[in-house]
């Protein structure tokens, strides 16, 4: 259990801690403040990891950098009576007019973002999209063709810049983070592993009582295994070759564990259910090379990953129009490279609790980075014996050979 | 020449695992395993390899062939030789990055360690920590292009031929053709020319010229 432990505690390390968590929110209420003063009627709110409680820190050439937030800013304008053009540009004009705002702006494609100078050596920036409420034609439509109908009534509409041109497409945060809690809850409510009270132990000054403590801060096996596997992606990616071109979206790691988790026992812990979550996906896997029919008589009604007709689908499952597998379709290095990623995470993490001391601490520094294991984790206490040839200034020479 | 008594002691003490064995006329093996933690680019290697260094009477002069003993290198790789050599590198590389004295200490933390780091980055990542170089002759030119600025195949076995008959001088015109006196157009400088001109450095610089002649040979 101890290494249960030293892992969920590595993983901390990587979230956003309760302090910066309630900066973080401050922020967003200072952004939502802000263009309510400048007229705009709106709803503003986080979407993506900083919802889910899965943030994980970024990591660029072997550093952990700065935090990346994104957050909905959604007008209460009519689909019809507006372009997303309009929206985009309305929100960052006002930015721009802004002495506060205005050098702290980033203007994108898609959205505009808010970077904040680092506190503590930390820095973050919130992403900000702009959107409005998803038409009722198009929600009819869209419940019509849902898993979850129920889920379908939070839709919106969002900019999205193909060929110098602005067009709509749907999109559903709050959908997917209703989808997420249904599920995540289970988790929290029997098997919390960072729990309200232990937050507010190790955060006394942040917090005067229990009450007071967002949900979000709370963390299930779930979100972990979530999060480790987001960072085995950055580590591994950043350094493989064309890692950066093939590696998988956060989008499809989360959907796909979600959803796998969503048909085991809540009482596994953050490796148990890693395991149980690898196992699906190396099933998953064999539809690289078996026909829907021969893995439907093999594996029967597994239907989180498809491959009808020879084409890829993750359904996001508040939204059936998004296939989050689209590019696999387009590029298949990304379908090879994910499942290939999945069995070197499952090669690492296989034994992990029984391996033998040097072996378990090599494997974490592989897994999430050298760096930060060493200066967040005491190898010592695992590392017994002095080992012969510790060098961390290696000679860079090429191999060669006579042919 | 083989290995003298102070560096067998030096060897002894650094790595205690070690075991020489002497090899009838032939020379001597030293083999052992190695235990390394090696971390670099944010990666760290964590393993133990069996290791077997043929030392020839010829030692310093030819440098010993190593060998993975342990199979932990696969067979697939493509900087292993069929015997299970290890590739560790171009000879007139190796000995010029020690200056023509060479030591096995220095190619065990020069060359050996890097070798098996590289291996293991490349299984895990598919891409190699600092480079690899091409195959034979192409590879010996890569070298000469790094350190002599020669860029053309017919160059470097001129410059080869050119370094190899000694004394070279630093005040002798460049043999690339310029003009210029070698030591302000090919970076020939007095410690540089001093150690192209040792024994150790001549006879490998031979060696990789051979070796580009007989590729040459085999291609036509």
């Amino acid at each position: 259990m101890n290494r249960i432990n030293d892992i969920n505690n590595l993983l901390s390390k990587l979230d956003i801690t309760p302090t910066m968590y309630m900066n973080a929110i401050e922020k967003y209420k200072h952004l939502g403040d802000f263009l309510t003063s400048k007229g705009f009627e709106i709803d503003f709110y986080p979407q993506g990891s900083i919802a889910l409680g899965t943030v994980v820190r970024p990591y660029k050439n072997n550093e952990d950098t700065s935090y990346d937030l994104d957050a909905i800013c959604q007008l209460q304008v009519s689909k019809q009576d507006t372009t997303p053009k309009a929206i985009k540009e309305a929100i960052e004009k006002a930015f721009q007019e802004d002495e506060r705002y205005k050098y702290k702006l980033k203007i994108y494609d898609e959205c505009c973002a808010i970077e904040y100078a680092d506190v503590n050596g930390i820095g973050f920036s919130i992403d900000i999209v702009s959107a409005v409420d998803e038409d009722i034609l198009n929600k009819q439509k869209l419940a019509s063709l849902a898993t979850y109908p129920e889920y379908i009534d939070t839709s919106i509409a969002i900019p999205s810049h193909e060929s110098q041109e602005y067009r709509w497409i749907t999109n559903n945060p709050r959908g997917y983070k209703a989808w997420f809690d249904g599920i995540n809850n289970k988790f929290l409510s029997s098997n919390p592993i960072y729990s309200k009270e232990a937050i507010f132990n190790e955060n006394r000054s942040l917090f005067s009582s229990i009450e007071e403590i967002p949900e979000n801060l709370q963390k299930t096996s779930l979100q972990r295994v979530i999060q480790l596997l987001k960072r085995h992606r950055d580590v591994y990616f950043s350094k493989s070759k064309n890692g950066n071109d093939i590696k998988p979206i956060s989008a499809i790691i989360t959907t796909l564990v979600t959803a796998i988790s969503e048909s085991t026992h809540v009482a596994k812990n953050t490796i148990e259910l890693l395991e149980y979550v690898l196992g699906e996906l190396n099933i998953y896997s064999e539809r690289q090379i078996l026909n829907e029919k021969q893995f439907f008589s093999k594996y029967e009604t597994r239907d989180i990953i498809q491959r009808i007709d020879g084409k890829w689908e993750i359904k996001n499952p508040v939204n059936p129009n998004d296939n989050l597998a689209d590019a696999w379709n387009y590029d298949e290095r990304l379908p090879k490279a994910f499942f290939a990623w999945c069995q070197l995470v499952r090669d690492d993490f296989n034994n992990i609790i029984n391996n033998e001391n040097k072996s378990f601490v090599n494997k974490l520094e592989n897994s999430f980075g050298s760096n930060f294991v060493k200066s967040n984790f005491a190898v010592d206490k695992y590392l017994d014996v002095e080992l012969q040839n510790n060098i961390s200034n290696i000679r860079q020479v090429k191999p060669w050979r006579k042919v | 020449m083989a290995l003298t008594k102070s560096e067998i002691a030096n060897i002894k003490e650094r790595y205690p695992d070690f075991k020489l064995i002497s090899i009838g006329d032939n020379g001597q093996e030293l083999v052992g395993n190695l235990y390394l933690n090696v971390s670099y680019n944010d990666f760290t290697m964590n393993e133990q390899f069996r290791i077997k260094i043929a030392i020839s009477k010829e030692y310093p002069i030819v440098i010993p062939k190593v060998y993975e003993l342990s199979g932990k290198i696969a067979e697939t790789y493509h900087h292993i030789y069929g015997d299970r050599e290890l590739c560790l590198g171009i000879d007139s590389e190796i000995m010029l990055n020690c200056k023509g004295k060479l030591t096995i200490e220095y190619l065990i933390i020069d060359y050996i360690i890097p070798y098996l780091f590289s291996y293991k980055y490349y299984e895990r990542f598919g891409v190699f920590p600092y480079g690899e170089r091409s195959h034979g002759a192409q590879g010996i030119k890569e070298f000469f292009t790094e350190i002599f600025n020669v860029h053309d195949l017919a160059d470097v076995k001129f410059y080869i031929e050119q370094l190899i008959r000694k004394p070279y001088r630093g005040h002798l015109p460049c043999v690339c053709g310029s003009g210029l006196k070698s030591r302000n157009c090919h970076s020939l400088n007095e410690e540089l020319l001093s150690i192209i001109n040792s024994r150790a450095m001549q006879q490998n610089l031979a060696l990789d010229l051979l070796r580009i002649y007989q590729e040459e040979k085999i291609n036509e």
